[in-house]
């Protein structure tokens, strides 16, 4: 089991560049800016 | 739920998960850009096609199944990469234990084929229950153990033949 912990720091070890943020927000401004567009989100439609 | 309150919630989600989220992607390219590059392709995916997301329960499995298949299509699409050809065969299980091979798997992955190394992510890594891996990928649980062995059956004479060249 040790290697397997081992393993597994590895991959939670994995750096996490300071621009993941930027690009995180970067992506949901975007997506955002687009989904506004449409009639069902500006009228608050029922979806679920 | 409004359709804007969704978008909330998965955006709250895709904040908060970020992390988790980069490092599975980087687990498959090992390369920082592309890493980025597949978070922002995913984002915009999910974003897009939240009416895709039905139950709001299913949205870290929705999300996660987005960002196999763009990490993947990125592999596939990245020329410097060697991609292992998919071999999954399904076989009958010698017995329900499955045994774990003490090797250092986040290296021993990368001789594995792109959907063998997603079930060795998820449930080793991720710790996910097979069950969210089958909802993840869309298969039946029993599938994801049949393919899950012969992934570590793979790696274990991987490291065998390693040992003795």
């Amino acid at each position: 089991m040790s290697k397997l912990n081992d393993s597994k720091k590895q991959y939670e070890d994995i750096e996490i560049p300071d621009e993941l943020k930027h690009i995180v927000s970067k992506s949901i401004q975007a997506a955002k800016k687009e989904e506004s567009k449409s009639p069902s989100f500006k009228s608050g439609e029922l979806e679920l | 739920m409004t359709k804007s309150e969704k978008f909330q919630l998965v955006e709250n989600y895709i904040v908060e998960n970020q992390n988790a989220h980069y490092r599975l992607a980087y687990s498959y390219v090992k390369d920082k850009e592309l890493a980025l590059d597949i978070i922002q392709e995913s984002i915009m995916k999910a974003l897009k096609s939240i009416d895709s997301l039905e139950q709001i329960q299913y949205l870290k499995t929705w999300f996660y199944r987005i960002l196999i298949n763009t990490s993947i299509d990125f592999i596939h699409k990245n020329k410097r990469m060697v991609v292992v050809e998919d071999e999954i065969s399904d076989f009958h299980l010698p017995s329900n234990e499955m045994e774990i091979p003490d090797i250092d798997l986040y290296e021993a992955i990368d001789h594995l084929a792109p959907k063998q190394k997603t079930l060795i992510i998820l449930r080793f890594f991720e710790d996910m229950k097979i069950e969210d891996i089958a909802m993840t990928l869309g298969v039946n649980p029993n599938t994801i153990k049949t393919r899950l062995y012969a992934a570590l059956r793979k790696l274990r004479s991987f490291m065998e033949e390693k040992v003795k060249a």
